[in-house]
């Protein structure tokens, strides 16, 4: 069965560089598996837990957080902010069952269209290996 | 809000071959077609092209559509001409959601089916939060055209200059009597030698004489208030005690005046002023001040009067008061500067204890033809130096002090070495860590000096002492022995020298963490401005409208400092120049209905776009200095604080869409 | 006052430094009780070759001052001043070591529970005693013609910063100034005296004491107040091979025994080499 499992994969990124890296993998048409979704905010500090916290109730099998290096944030520090929120969040994921690893957050410059590919296949794949979301089995119920 | 009047249009684009053969277009038009308010789906070869925007303009007036998805390329590439069909059709701008289909789909799929799934995701993501949008708009504030620059060295004069030019009103405010800064101190500058004073003065001139700049000098910024565009600023005039209208500079009240031993502050203490002065002869304005605290009358109400004898203008006014000013500027060039590092916590370098150990502006003082000696380089005894010792680094790399370098002292340390070495022919010995000379000819300059003889020794000075070696020695009787390891060589040296020279570091003037405050600039641990990017945006501030020049963002030297100036002009023109200043549409919103008034998104806010309504005990958002970067809406914790356009509605939406 | 006191080891045949510590001791109520069974601070040479073993040196004499009821540990050497100092800074900063080196106090069923403070006994003279009680000892007015130099030596100010002014200090010479004693300014107050090199280089080390001794002559001196054992042994034993006019070297206790009016034979003045009547003899 897990052979086939195609897990599930949200990615909230910042415009300024986790976005334009994205697009920079599609410009130079660097292909990854097609499971992640990007959804753009303006920045990682704009990022409710909420919005992650909904994402793993909804079924995502992981959820990937993507924004400008530490000192390059367009919005001075959110990244920072943001640093502090997601490890907060996924202390209480931890307390729910849910694996650590299915939150990650990464760091991907506008120019790093290639690291973008690498990570989010290198993401997809740990989440393969992690199995579904503990949330689907609970929700056939 | 009324759902059924939502009527949505799905646009999916082939992108010419880039989209189309990946993703089944025609699939995924159909998928929309199925969607929630969905009215109409098509799909087009380039969306992007006047007929593929037509299409829509006239859908939208024939179906009564009332929000748009585009399922095309990056919301970077083409979101503004989409925005823009809507608005010509007669809906808001903001009532439009791209799907990225070709950068997040046909580009980077191998398999078509998993494309097309996956396009069929976005679109169910953008016509989901598009149905939650709101119409949104932004509104055009009309800027003041003047410009206040703070400081008037060499930065803040170039600036002033610089967007004088322009035609921009601008106010120059100068604390100290005259503008000049510490430019004007200085004998040469590095590397070229050029005369500082005969570069800097018809600069100074300039600024005195253009019918743009208005000067303030022996003022000071004492409130800052308002934003970009409109800036109430209050200026305290200190009182000079002459009046300047009548003041013709003749000089005679300096000439009389009998108190003569106040150490002159230009010249570094190395001479003496008077109580009535002018801080150096081409000081702008050439009016001089009474010193409140020397003069005879106003510092102990004693009989004197002589300036006010001798003044044939009647100029001297002792009744003078502090003026205040009040002004409004569009946008304001920081330009504070610094000040040299004060080497006496260092005390085995001696300085405070052993005469002849002297600071590099003491230095550039000695060695300036205005200065003290007439620009000889002189011992305090009279005689000229046979040896003398330059420590660089004195506060700067230095744990305990400074950590940063401070960029300009390897060069004017060879500076130093080479005018001994000229002007006296001493014997120059040079302690460094490591020497710096990156800049267009400076590496050149090093060069020249070391075949002019200058000892260069790699090792930082362990002390400066009046111990010598050799007592019996009568050549070295008097000297201060420099103790130093040669880490190049692994020898301790110990050198007898007649004069030792402190390479101080450079800091933030004082009081630029008052003038920061008071604008909302932020600075870094050491006192430096922050600018708003590191690379990109070095003039800038996080306020907008407020810029930097020179020193007050981080030690620099005078090319850098006078092309930052100009920078920063340039920036305060460009912003300027258009007349009014948009505001964002997509910034915080706080909803005074749920703000508790717990005022943490004033703490979160790094723009200080939060103002606290002590009246309405409730957080208020100026939507010229919000940025919209959404801390405040996630720190919230009452939920009264949102970013429009990225409402925790949209957002929710759209991520059920894309799992759900 | 009572002090948990940590000798080391040159402190008792150091020239009259005891004898002046103890009458001082009397005159002044300070109970300085040596910390029992303490031992070897391990010096500069022991953390030079294995820091480890430093380590647990300095964590025994903590911990046996502790176990004994002591709050501060005063001593009077400023070699065991700073090992101390610098064991418990380690230990500050890497609580991890502690750790380690209870593993090897265990063997005597000792433990490091907490870092007491370690203090030089020039710190309790000078900020400990009242005010009133100097009033109240000091007999006389001291009518010495002594023109004292204050000498401090290497570990005591440096790199600590906790004595005032590390590279040029004068907390000695304020005390002293405080007691009426006549101070000289001068520039060799934290010179080198040779250290242990005075054993195998004595001849290299000569050119340090004589540099030191001619500072002190030449800024006016005719007494060198030393706070630490080997810097008084150093300079006092140094001037033999030296062609210059002796100069005494005593302990800044002496000193103040002298001008509190305490008598010379208590303060074990005859033990110096160069002996103090040697002042007025070089004062014509």
């Amino acid at each position: 069965m897990n052979d086939q499992f195609e897990p599930q994969i949200i990615a909230l990124v910042c415009n300024w560089c986790t976005y334009t890296a994205a697009d920079l993998a599609g410009t130079s048409r660097l292909s990854y598996p097609s499971n992640v979704r990007l959804v753009r905010l303006m920045c990682t500090g704009m990022i409710d837990a909420k919005y992650i916290i909904k994402a793993f109730l909804d079924g995502a099998d992981g959820v990937v957080i993507g924004g400008c290096h530490p000192g390059d944030c367009h919005y001075i520090n959110g990244n920072l902010k943001a640093t502090k929120r997601i490890y907060g969040v996924g202390k209480i994921m931890e307390q729910f069952g849910f694996e650590p690893d299915r939150l990650r957050l990464k760091w991907i410059g506008a120019s790093e269209g290639l690291e973008f590919q690498k990570n989010m296949a290198e993401f997809i794949e740990t989440i393969k290996q992690l199995g579904p979301s503990p949330v689907k089995s609970r929700m056939i119920l | 809000m009324k759902r059924d009047q939502i009527n949505i249009g799905v646009y999916i684009c082939h992108c010419g071959m880039n989209i189309s053969p990946k993703v089944d277009v025609e699939a995924v038009a159909e998928f929309a077609e199925g969607l929630a308010h969905v009215r109409i789906a098509r799909d087009y070869k380039f969306m992007c092209s006047s007929p593929g925007q037509e299409f829509i303009i006239d859908d939208i007036r024939q179906y009564g559509l009332n929000r748009i998805v585009v399922a095309s390329c990056s919301p970077r590439m083409h979101e503004a001409t989409f925005r823009n069909a809507c608005e010509t059709a007669g809906i808001n701008r903001h009532y439009f959601q791209m799907a990225n289909i070709r950068e997040q789909a046909a580009w980077v799929t191998l398999d078509t089916k998993e494309a097309t799934a996956k396009a069929m995701d976005l679109v169910a993501a953008a016509v989901a939060r598009v149905t939650y949008h709101r119409p949104l708009e932004s509104r055009e504030v009309k800027v003041n055209k003047s410009i206040l620059v703070i400081g008037g060295g060499i930065a803040g004069m170039q600036a002033a200059i610089s967007s004088g030019n322009a035609g921009y009103q601008v106010y120059l405010i100068e604390r100290e009597p005259s503008i000049g800064g510490h430019m004007a101190k200085f004998d040469k500058t590095f590397p070229t030698l050029d005369c500082a004073a005969c570069i800097m003065t018809p600069k100074m001139v300039e600024v005195g004489q253009h019918e743009s700049i208005r000067l303030f000098t022996y003022s000071e910024v004492v409130s800052v208030e308002g934003f970009v565009g409109n800036y109430s600023v209050r200026i305290l005039k200190k009182p000079r005690f002459i009046d300047e209208s009548k003041c013709n500079g003749c000089g005679i009240c300096m000439e009389k005046c009998p108190i003569k031993k106040i150490p002159s502050e230009f010249n570094e203490n190395l001479s003496f002023r008077t109580a009535i002065y002018s801080p150096f002869p081409q000081a702008v304005p050439n009016t001089p001040v009474i010193d409140p605290d020397h003069c005879r009358i106003l510092a102990e109400n004693k009989p004197c009067g002589a300036c006010e004898k001798f003044c044939e203008a009647g100029a001297i006014d002792f009744n003078q008061q502090p003026e205040h000013m009040d002004i409004t500027v569009g946008s304001i060039i920081i330009a504070t500067g610094f000040k040299a590092f004060d080497p006496e916590p260092l005390v085995q370098y001696g300085y405070g204890i052993y005469p002849e150990v002297y600071t590099s502006l003491e230095f550039e003082r000695l060695n300036n033809a205005t200065g003290p000696t007439g620009g000889s380089i002189l011992m305090k005894g009279g005689d000229f130096p046979k040896r003398v010792a330059i420590i660089h680094c004195v506060g700067s790399r230095d744990a305990q002090y400074r950590e940063y370098c401070s960029r300009v002292c390897c060069m004017y340390s060879m500076k130093f070495a080479h005018l001994v070495r000229e002007k006296t022919g001493a014997e120059v010995w040079e302690f460094y860590i490591d020497v710096r000379s990156p800049g267009k000819l400076y590496e050149e300059f090093y060069n020249r000096v070391q075949k002019e003889g200058v000892h260069m020794i790699r090792g930082r000075v362990a002390e400066v002492t009046d111990i010598l070696d050799d007592p019996e020695n009568s050549e070295d009787k008097g000297r201060l022995t420099v103790v130093a390891e040669n880490t190049l060589t692994r020898r301790m040296l110990r050198i007898p020298v007649d004069m030792v020279i402190l390479s101080v570091g450079l800091e933030p003037a004082e009081g630029a963490g008052d003038v920061g405050r008071m604008i909302g600039v932020s600075s870094d641990g050491n006192g430096w401005f922050t600018e708003l990017h590191a690379k990109l945006a070095p003039v800038s501030t996080v306020i907008k409208g407020v810029f930097l020049a020179g020193c007050c963002q981080g030690p620099k030297d005078i090319p850098d400092t006078v092309a930052q100036a100009m920078g920063a002009s340039g920036e305060a023109v460009a912003l300027l120049s258009k007349g009014t200043v948009m505001t964002r549409a997509e910034i915080s919103f706080i909803d005074p209905d749920l703000c508790a008034g717990c005022q943490t998104c004033v703490e979160v806010c790094v723009y200080n776009a939060i103002d606290f309504d002590e009246g309405r005990g409730i957080a208020t958002v100026n939507e010229l200095l919000c940025q919209g970067c959404g801390s405040c809406a996630v720190a919230c914790p009452s939920s009264a604080a949102s970013i429009k356009h990225f409402t925790n509605r949209q957002v929710m939406e759209e991520l059920e869409a894309i799992l759900i | 006052m009572r002090y948990g006191f940590f000798p080391g080891c040159a402190y008792k045949t150091a020239a009259g430094y005891r004898e002046s510590v103890e009458a001082l001791n009397r005159a002044l109520a300070i109970q300085l009780v040596e910390i029992p069974d303490w031992n070897c601070c391990g010096a500069t040479a022991v953390f030079s070759i294995n820091s480890s073993v430093a380590l647990v040196l300095s964590g025994r004499l903590l911990a046996l001052a502790d176990l004994h009821g002591f709050d501060e540990i005063i001593t009077v050497c400023n070699a065991c001043y700073t090992t101390l100092r610098k064991a418990i800074h380690m230990m500050e900063h890497h609580p991890e070591l502690i750790t380690e080196i209870n593993k090897h106090l265990k063997t005597e069923t000792l433990q490091l529970k907490r870092l007491l403070p370690v203090r030089h006994y020039l710190d309790v003279l000078a900020n400990d005693i009242p005010e009133m009680r100097w009033r109240k000892v000091k007999q006389s007015k001291s009518d010495s013609d002594l023109r004292v130099a204050a000498y401090y030596g290497c570990q005591l100010t440096r790199p600590w910063k906790d004595q005032g002014q590390p590279e040029r200090p004068d907390v000695l010479e304020q005390f002293l100034e405080r007691l009426g004693v006549t101070v000289i300014e001068h520039s060799a107050k934290t010179l080198c005296c040779g250290a242990s090199h005075m054993i195998p280089y004595a001849k290299d080390c000569a050119p340090l004491v004589s540099r030191i001794i001619r500072e002190v002559r030449k800024k006016n001196g005719n007494i060198i107040a030393t706070i630490c054992p080997m810097c008084q042994f150093n300079l006092d034993a140094g001037q033999g091979r030296l062609n210059i006019p002796g100069t005494p070297i005593a302990f800044f206790t002496q000193i103040v025994g002298l001008a509190l009016g305490i008598d010379s034979k208590d303060l074990g003045i005859d033990k110096l080499l160069v002996p103090m009547y040697k002042i007025s003899d070089n004062k014509e």
